[in-house]
């Protein structure tokens, strides 16, 4: 790795508050987006080896410096308030629907959940993980998440999710499930 | 525990009751369905406390037995229809817990993402302030000021106090720019079937498409609601947002849908 390189990015890093694509940071220092990507790989895997304080993580795009997860507790310590309020089951449930079926109109939630969920998708709204994308004419607002959602899950985008199946019950819980559906039969 | 029916043909156990019933080995005709459930209402309010897990189960069988029992009066619908509709039913709903529980699934996964995540601090970056550098240019409250109050006397101040304090002067309300209304849902219902006779199945595109402003659009729509609640038109709709395809059934006179849309009333004050 060329030093002059390497100083730059860490210095573009270090002022950045979001993550930075590795796009905006080839156009930047005038060098091919491969380059750059793998000076990146680089400087993220040489923090670990260090075993510096902070650490480099690919999230929702682009690129962002990060405190080094074992230093959490320290850091809480110094970092008053910053826990948020824990999710609700149903929040969970409405967040993993917009993040596997987005874009998805609030409908569409309300008719897989089976119950009414305008109030858990406003909460999350609120909350700033999912963002409302306005269609034009009459068609319903479509629910995605949002970047702050990918960085909260380290996530580079949803294609990063585990796959959906992964998920699903086994069979025998499923054959439980049945056999609940019909008693007596 | 389950719920303990006592009835003149059967005594026992609720679900017993339906599993005799399915086997015919009671006739679910003498079973009357008011008393078990006046009974267990009653011994619900004698019982300590509700158990979820019975009341859920007593719930099931009580709508089985109803099913059953109204399939049973309906002479038109067989047995086999029935249970064979019962099964889709109980399909569909299988197929719908599951879905809900992957999702549940997927949200735990994503729930641990979230406590893993709340351990990195992202590097918030605001220990430069690029304005204070003089890296970007920012106007000062001083220059701001002046720009927008720049020429302002004292007596411009007081013309426009003047103006704003002054009464309203009283105006008819003048709607003569309001072009009324002269679309009427039976039009539009000839006009679709007219259409549809030429061209089956068509495009809802396709059939507003002489529709010169929304309201006439509007006025389709609703046209085409009531010739498919008369059972006229079959409607198919692929995507979401997609565009609706109507297919002319030929089952239904298009004089019985208009008899039928004759309170239709949408329209205020249109013709007809």
């Amino acid at each position: 790795m060329i030093p002059e390189q390497r100083k730059i990015v860490e210095a573009i890093l270090l002022v950045a508050d979001e993550p930075v694509p590795a796009t905006t940071l080839a156009q930047v220092m005038e060098k091919p987006r491969a380059e750059v990507e793998a000076l990146l790989a680089e400087l993220a895997d040489g923090y670990v080896t260090e075993g510096r304080g902070f650490v480099l993580r690919r999230v929702a795009g682009g690129w962002r410096l990060y405190s080094n997860p074992d230093c959490a507790p320290w850091l809480e310590r110094f970092v008053t308030s910053h826990k948020h309020s824990r999710l609700t089951g149903a929040a969970l449930e409405v967040l993993a629907i917009v993040a596997y079926r987005q874009p998805i109109a609030r409908a569409e939630i309300t008719e897989i959940r089976g119950v009414e969920s305008d109030g858990v998708v406003k909460t999350l709204t609120g909350r700033g993980l999912i963002e409302a994308q306005e269609q034009s004419g009459a068609s319903p607002a479509l629910f995605s998440v949002s970047d702050s959602f990918l960085e909260a899950t380290g996530l580079d985008g949803v294609h990063e999710l585990p796959r959906l199946a992964d998920f699903m019950p086994d069979s025998e819980t499923v054959q439980d499930m049945e056999a609940k559906l019909s008693p007596g039969a | 525990m389950a719920h303990e029916v006592k009835l003149e043909v059967f005594e026992g156990p609720i679900d017993l009751l339906l599993h005799l019933i399915t086997r015919r080995r009671v006739d679910i005709y003498e079973v009357s369905l008011a008393t078990i459930t006046e009974d267990y209402l009653a011994a619900v309010a004698t019982a300590e406390g509700l158990n979820l897990d019975a009341a859920t189960g007593f719930l099931v069988v009580a709508a089985t037995l109803l099913e059953l029992k109204s399939a049973r009066l309906l002479p038109s619908v067989s047995d086999e229809s029935v249970r064979s509709e019962l099964l889709e039913e109980r399909d569909f709903l299988l197929a719908r817990l599951v879905e809900c529980a992957t999702y549940r699934e997927a949200g735990m996964w994503i729930s641990n993402e979230l406590i893993l995540g709340e351990r990195f601090f992202g590097r918030a970056g605001g220990s430069i302030d690029l304005e204070e550098l003089g890296l970007v240019e920012r106007p000062t409250l001083a220059s701001r000021t002046s720009e927008t109050l720049a020429g302002l006397t004292p007596d411009m101040l007081a013309a426009a106090a003047a103006h704003a304090l002054a009464p309203a002067i009283e105006r008819g309300l003048d709607i003569s720019h309001l072009a009324p209304i002269t679309a009427s849902v039976k039009d539009a219902i000839y006009q679709v079937a007219g259409l549809l006779s030429s061209r089956s199945p068509a495009s809802f595109a396709y059939l507003s498409g002489g529709a010169t402003n929304r309201i006439e659009v509007i006025v389709r729509f609703l046209a085409l609601l009531e010739l498919y609640k008369g059972g006229a038109v079959e409607l198919e709709q692929s995507a979401r947002f997609g565009d609706i395809v109507v297919s002319w059934t030929g089952e239904v006179k298009v004089s019985e849908v208009i008899s039928e849309a004759e309170e239709y009333s949408l329209v205020p004050g249109g013709p007809g």
